[in-house]
């Protein structure tokens, strides 16, 4: 099975268009975090004060800051020293839970996130116990930075190591027409088995191109903007909140992250994410024996998942619009808050990771399903 | 022992095979018909790459689709058209074969070599097959079939590509093999089989017909094969089978309704010994067999087939 694996690598080899890709990427990537430059001055002030004073904000901090910071330090991050609070104290979420579930009326799905809003409450008392909200993080910028990283880098990263997988897949499914090889392959005493081994190495492929896109990515973003030393900050920072329209709310997690710790929680689930679709484009291209078939099947359906749910949103189908929620493109299109409440998006703690794991053991038994269909169909050549 | 148990095999509306029985032990059989008749469906089938639609395939009383990889372990398939990956080398290639057939590696390499040096390609054993001919590749595909030893040898169209000498140093290494092996050998090539195959295999309409021996088919022709003169007169009944430039100038060889004594014969007419290619333009008479219209004048007596094939 080793040297089957190894062959396969060497397939992909013959082909240095996925070399391009990668390529490609970084430098649109390099754009993105070249775009929010001017975030840079205030990074490395909030990341000097952070190593100077600590990350945390109480009347310690305040004091040696007064004495000790830099004429720079205090006009980026004065106000916020000075006025910073713990917000989530006497924090009610039944507000939020108002606000979302207006819309819904009388449902089993407000009941939801009704129950959801309950259960936040008690991660939002929690927050306040520890003070997470007391957390310099970037300061003033915290929003513009975080969301330059997990509301656009990391879809990016999310994005593209999906687009190689699928590539991957597609290309050592395609290699063997190309070459006139089907015939010999699918004849030998592996046979159709072939096909779990072509799976596993554009899964392996598309997970180390993923790799190499995040580390790059956002390990040099993280030390563009000069941000190591924000890597301990509580996410949670009053500095960090989330916009939904009218709607300034803050960054509530279901766990307690640090930046660091939500960089690696958010990269695990985009693993997943572009495994889904490593996956699903090997299942499909088994059951359609084209790639070109198979890769306009998937432009068609990562396309409709959020038409699904936009449309479900402007006629009040409220029920299918939680289901949409679980389709792993709306997961994707809303990294820029995972693990956090996610609004009328969700209706239970932990969704993206819910449905990123349903649809993982989904996506699974569909593989096998189009494996055990393609081992009784003819070989087309 | 392989054996064809009522085998069907449909395309939507269109039959290619129909109950097919047919019994292949060691030796070649020699699988001989028009493009398009179903050979290559027949040795896709065998070769496990087409299911039937109906009837089964057995190998030792057993389905082969049953077995799966303890029947594919010991076949070697040669398709007809012969894919490789461009920047491998044959070396690399029939090494990935050799992982896919699941032989060792200690008993690939050697065997590499030596089949190399069978299909004369010892040479360009490491030069990438970019660079190879269309006969090249063709005696790298022979070489793959043979990589894990098998038991079965499925040739479908094997000396496309070949020159004459590679041709009949093809035979002579199939007939070596055949002894202890199955071998199924499709071709439209008569000389291909005429002195290799045992069992020769028919098919037309759909319809499969094994004849143990070339001289089942050959025999009933016996006294009906004569050249004549190209200018000479049509003779009752002929049924033209090709041409040639003769001793004394161009002739045409026909094939006759009924046998002809040799007192008999018309004026410049010479009787010829039958020939398997000869049976089977006058099989295929209706069928356009590699450019040459077989099917012949329609008129004088009423051909009558000898064979049950009408």
């Amino acid at each position: 099975m080793r040297a089957l694996m190894v062959a396969e690598f060497r397939k992909l080899a013959m082909m240095p268009v996925l070399a391009g890709f990668l390529a490609l990427s970084l430098l649109f990537n390099a754009l993105i975090v070249a775009g929010s430059s001017y975030l840079v001055p205030y990074v490395r002030s909030a990341a000097g004060v952070t190593r100077s004073f600590g990350g945390r904000i109480d009347e310690t901090m305040r004091e040696a800051f007064a004495a000790g910071a830099t004429e720079e330090d205090r006009a980026l991050l004065g106000d916020a020293v000075a006025t910073a609070e713990n917000i989530f104290e006497g924090m009610d979420t039944a507000e939020l839970s108002a606000h979302y579930t207006a819309p819904l009326g009388p449902s089993s799905l407000a009941a939801l996130i009704e129950r959801k809003y309950q259960a936040l409450q008690a991660r939002v008392d929690h927050l306040a116990a520890t003070g997470a909200a007391l957390d310099l993080y970037a300061g003033p910028y915290t929003h513009d930075v975080h969301q330059l990283l997990f509301g656009r880098l990391m879809p990016a990263v999310i994005g593209e190591g999906a687009l190689a997988g699928i590539a991957v897949a597609l290309l050592l499914q395609e290699v063997e027409r190309m070459a006139g090889t089907r015939q010999m392959l699918f004849s030998s005493a592996i046979g159709r088995r072939i096909m779990p081994v072509k799976l596993a190495c554009a899964a392996a492929v598309g997970l180390a191109c993923y790799v190499l896109l995040a580390a790059a990515t956002l390990g040099g973003a993280v030390f563009f903007l000069g941000a190591g030393d924000l890597m301990g900050a509580n996410v949670s920072s009053q500095f960090n909140f989330l916009v939904e329209g009218n709607l300034i709310k803050p960054f509530m997690t279901w766990g307690d992250f640090t930046v660091a710790g939500y960089l690696l929680a958010t990269c695990a689930l985009g693993a997943a994410l572009v495994l889904m679709a490593v996956v699903t484009a090997s299942a499909w291209g088994t059951l359609f024996r084209d790639a070109y078939r198979t890769a306009l099947a998937l432009a068609a359906a990562c396309v409709s998942m959020p038409v699904i749910s936009d449309m479900a949103a402007r006629m009040g189908a409220w029920e299918m619009y939680a289901a949409a929620s679980f389709l792993p493109v709306n997961v994707w299109l809303r990294a820029w808050a995972w693990f956090t409440d996610q609004g009328r998006f969700s209706f239970i703690p932990w969704h993206e990771a819910v449905a990123v794991g349903v649809g993982l053991v989904g996506v699974a038994a569909m593989a096998g399903w189009s494996y055990r269909r393609f081992s009784r169909r003819d070989v087309v050549v | 022992m392989l054996e064809l148990q009522q085998v069907t095999k449909r395309f939507g509306e269109r039959t290619i095979i129909e109950g097919a029985s047919l019994v292949c032990g060691h030796g070649v059989t020699g699988l001989i018909a028009p493009n398009g008749a179903g050979k290559t469906t027949l040795i896709k089938m065998l070769a496990t790459l087409q299911t039937p639609s109906e009837g089964r395939i057995l190998l030792d009383g057993e389905d082969i689709y049953g077995l799966g990889e303890a029947y594919r372990a010991h076949v070697g398939y040669l398709p007809q058209q012969v894919g490789v990956y461009p920047s491998y080398t044959p070396r690399r290639f029939l090494r990935y074969v050799a992982a896919l057939q699941r032989v060792p590696r200690r008993v690939a390499d050697p065997r590499i070599g030596e089949l190399l040096d069978l299909v004369g390609l010892a040479e360009v054993a490491d030069t990438r097959m970019r660079t190879f001919s269309g006969g090249m590749i063709q005696r790298v595909g022979i070489a793959q079939a043979l990589i894990a030893d098998p038991d079965i040898l499925l040739f479908d169209e094997p000396t496309a590509g070949l020159d004459p000498r590679e041709r009949a140093r093809f035979r002579s290494v199939i007939h070596g093999l055949a002894a202890t092996r199955t071998v199924i050998l499709s071709t439209h090539i008569v000389s291909d089989i005429e002195t290799i195959a045992g069992q020769i295999v028919l098919i037309r309409d759909g319809q499969v017909k094994a004849y143990q021996h070339a001289s089942e088919l050959t025999a009933p022709l016996v006294g009906r094969i004569l050249e004549v003169p190209l200018d000479a007169p049509e003779l009752p009944g002929e049924l033209r089978l090709g041409e040639r430039e003769g001793t004394a100038g161009p002739v045409r060889r026909i094939a006759l309704p009924q046998a002809i004594a040799a007192g008999e014969l018309p004026a410049g007419a010479v009787a010829s010994a039958p020939t398997l290619e000869d049976a089977f333009l006058v099989l295929y008479r209706d069928a356009h067999v590699d450019g040459v219209d077989a099917s012949g004048p329609r008129r004088g007596a009423p051909w009558r087939n000898w064979r049950g094939f009408r």
